[in-house]
Parts: C-alpha cells; sequence; structure tokens
C-alpha cells in the first residue's frame, strides 16, 4: 500500500473474495518486512455466533472495541489507517485527500463530513491519479507527497452520486449501519496503485465544504491562513517540530490555496477542473464558479 | 522562533511549546523585538511609535502592554530579570 507494506491475518471467510475485488492490482508478498502486522478475526467459539462481532488487531493486541461482523471492511481500512496516522512519523500526515493529474496535485484537508472523499472519487472517476482518499503523506525534507492508493472510502449519498458519475467503477459490498452510516469501498484504478512509486508537487491546497443547497464559490485563502489549518488537519506536525513546521510552509508556499464551498459534485468538479486546467494558478474568488487568472 | 510572512500575515512556530500562532504586522513587530532582547513596555512603545513614524492614533503604551499580556499567556515569552545598578 504505497510505501508501506501490510501483513493481513484474518478467520473470516468472507475476507479474501472482498480484498480480492478492492485490492485487485496490489502486488502480494509472501515473505518480506511488514511495517504493520494486522489481524481481523471473528471471536471463537459460541460467541460467534450471538451478536457476531469483529475485532481489529495491531501486532496481536486490539486497539479498539469490537464492531458488528458487518463493519468488517471498513473496520480494517479504519485500522489501517490508524496505524498509518499513528506511527508513520518519517513523513508529515495530513488529513486530507489528494489527486495528481500532469504532476500537480490537489490537496484537499477536512474533517470527516466535508466532502474530501465524494470529491476525490469523483475527480479519480475523471481520471485524476488518486493518492490518497485520507492522508496527504508530506516528505518533510522536500515537500513532495508520497501516493498511498487505497479503496476509497464513500458514505452515505456520496455512493450513489458516485455510482451516478462513474456506474463502471468497481465498489464493494455495502456495509450498514456503521459508526459513519452505510459505507461503501471503491476500488482504486489500476494505473493509480500502478504508479504508487510516483510522488507528486502539491499545487493547490483546496478546503472543501459540502452545504447542501448552496451554489458552488471557489474563495481564495490566505496562505497564513491555510498553514494554522493544514496544521489542524495535521496528526503530527508538532511531534516533527521545526521539521514538520518547514514541511507544511513548503506544501503552502508551494500552492495556491482556497476554500471550496458546494452544493452538487458535478458542478465542484467542474469548478477544480477549471482550476487546475487555468495557465495560472488562479487567485481570486469567483462569483460564478468560474476560475479567473491572478 | 520560526517565522513565515506571507502577504500582510505572519506564522510564527514555538519550538518549545510546539504552538503556531498568526499575528498582525504590528503584534509582529513586537514580538519580533521581544525575540532578540528584553525590554519594558515604555521602551517598546517609543520604539513602535517611531516605527510607525510618530503617527499612531491609538494608544500605544495601552497596546503595547495588552499585547506583552498576551504573549505572556500565550508562553512566547517570560519576565527578564530587573537590571539593579
Amino acid at each position: 500500500m504505497g510505501p508501506f507494506v501490510v501483513r493481513l491475518g484474518s478467520n473470516l471467510p468472507e475476507l479474501p473474495e472482498v480484498l480480492r475485488l478492492l485490492y485487485a492490482d496490489f502486488q502480494c508478498s509472501g515473505d518480506e518486512f511488514a511495517d504493520f502486522h494486522v489481524g481481523l478475526n471473528a471471536p471463537a467459539g459460541l460467541r460467534r455466533w450471538w451478536r457476531p462481532k469483529v475485532q481489529f488487531f495491531l501486532d496481536n493486541r486490539p486497539p479498539f472495541e469490537p464492531l458488528p461482523r458487518t463493519s468488517a471492511l471498513p473496520l480494517l481500512e479504519w485500522g489501517i489507517n490508524w496505524c498509518v496516522s499513528t506511527r508513520a512519523n518519517q513523513y508529515l500526515i495530513i488529513h486530507a485527500a489528494v489527486v495528481e493529474r500532469n504532476g500537480r496535485a490537489i490537496v484537499l484537508p477536512g474533517q470527516p463530513g466535508a466532502g474530501k472523499s465524494t470529491l476525490c472519487a469523483g475527480l479519480v472517476c475523471r481520471g485524476w491519479r488518486l493518492l490518497s482518499d485520507e492522508f496527504a503523506l508530506v516528505r518533510p525534507d522536500d515537500g513532495r507527497l508520497v501516493p498511498m492508493p487505497r479503496p476509497i472510502s464513500l458514505k452515505e449519498n456520496s455512493i450513489t452520486l458516485i455510482q451516478q458519475l462513474a456506474p463502471e467503477a468497481v465498489m464493494g459490498p455495502s456495509s450498514r449501519d456503521t459508526w459513519k452510516g452505510t459505507v461503501v469501498h471503491m476500488r482504486p484504478p489500476s494505473e493509480s496503485v500502478s504508479r504508487a512509486a510516483e510522488l507528486a508537487h502539491a499545487s493547490w491546497i483546496v478546503f472543501p465544504g459540502f452545504q447542501a443547497g448552496e451554489p458552488v464559490r471557489l474563495t481564495s485563502h490566505p496562505r497564513s491562513r491555510t498553514l494554522v489549518r493544514l496544521a489542524r488537519n495535521s496528526f503530527n506536525w508538532n511531534l516533527l517540530g521545526a521539521r514538520g513546521f518547514a514541511a507544511l510552509s513548503m506544501l503552502v508556499e508551494q500552492s495556491a490555496c482556497y476554500d471550496l464551498t458546494h452544493g452538487d459534485l458535478n458542478d465542484a468538479l467542474r469548478v477544480l477542473e477549471e482550476l487546475a486546467t487555468a495557465e495560472v494558478p488562479a487567485r481570486f474568488e469567483t462569483s460564478a464558479g468560474r476560475v479567473s487568472g491572478a | 522562533l520560526l517565522w513565515r510572512r506571507w502577504d500582510q500575515e505572519f506564522v510564527v512556530f514555538d519550538p518549545r511549546s510546539g504552538d503556531i500562532h498568526l499575528f498582525d504586522p504590528l503584534a509582529a513587530e513586537v514580538l519580533r523585538r521581544l525575540d532578540v532582547s528584553s525590554a519594558t513596555v515604555d521602551e517598546l512603545s517609543r520604539e513602535l511609535d517611531v516605527s510607525l513614524g510618530h503617527e499612531a492614533e491609538l494608544d500605544l503604551a495601552q497596546y503595547v502592554a495588552k499585547l506583552v499580556g498576551e504573549f505572556d499567556k500565550l508562553g512566547l515569552i517570560e519576565p527578564a530579570s530587573v537590571d539593579v545598578r
């Protein structure tokens, strides 16, 4: 998975089929070093039959409470996210989706509910390369973005939106009644997986905000405030100290920064694509969602 | 302290606390001065008055005293020892 090797053990008979579907393009390795040794297991004995649960393990220890068995795949994905966000401190880690086209990446930072995964999936369905729907992994020394393409987690209404946008997209099983509602994972494009070793430069930092019924609006955001917001969305910048601050600064320095408010996925995708095709990075607010150069 | 400036705002990283702060140019001017050496509120006010070309309409001493209090609360500065001569 990008720069990480994950070794997974499980006693769930339904898991291999799901993994073959969603991780079809990933390399399997038999015996090499693994960054994370994880497990996803149902309890043994009669307990398996009474309100079936599943538990995530890291190094044979369960960091979380068990969840209903129907949440197995989301739990695996969340568990791997947790492993990365708490342990991969060789990178500056920002809670953000990242996609790239023509060597230039859009970083979409945001807390859950901001719509970053939906926008990310939408852009990927329109040909952008997926780096991650969850983490911007930034190399502290040069500010470059390290891809970690994995299945994109879609929730509730986003599932239908993406299915309508890209009926050909490969979706995993639907996990209902998770603590995030209904969750479905979309298989990452083969090309994104095969190019996972190819780093990218950030060119745009866009803070998405979904507001039902609102027209699309792209507003320039000051770099100083972008740095502060990125720090709030980072898992470990203060752990990295001055290197973390320098990496945040590099990322902001090389990017044009925006707020994106939208109530319609297609409008938001159109505005982001216009932004990316502008000769000069756009810098100013546009009233009708069109992009003007600086 | 580590500084970055974009447009008219300053971002300051304090390596001791790991905190990031956002300041306008006036606050940044005062903090930069204190980052070099200690000074009293009167000294800071006089120097800021010079920097502003003696055109400040606001009560500079009161403004600087408030700023210094905020810097202290944020752990960016600490009282200097009094030079008794």
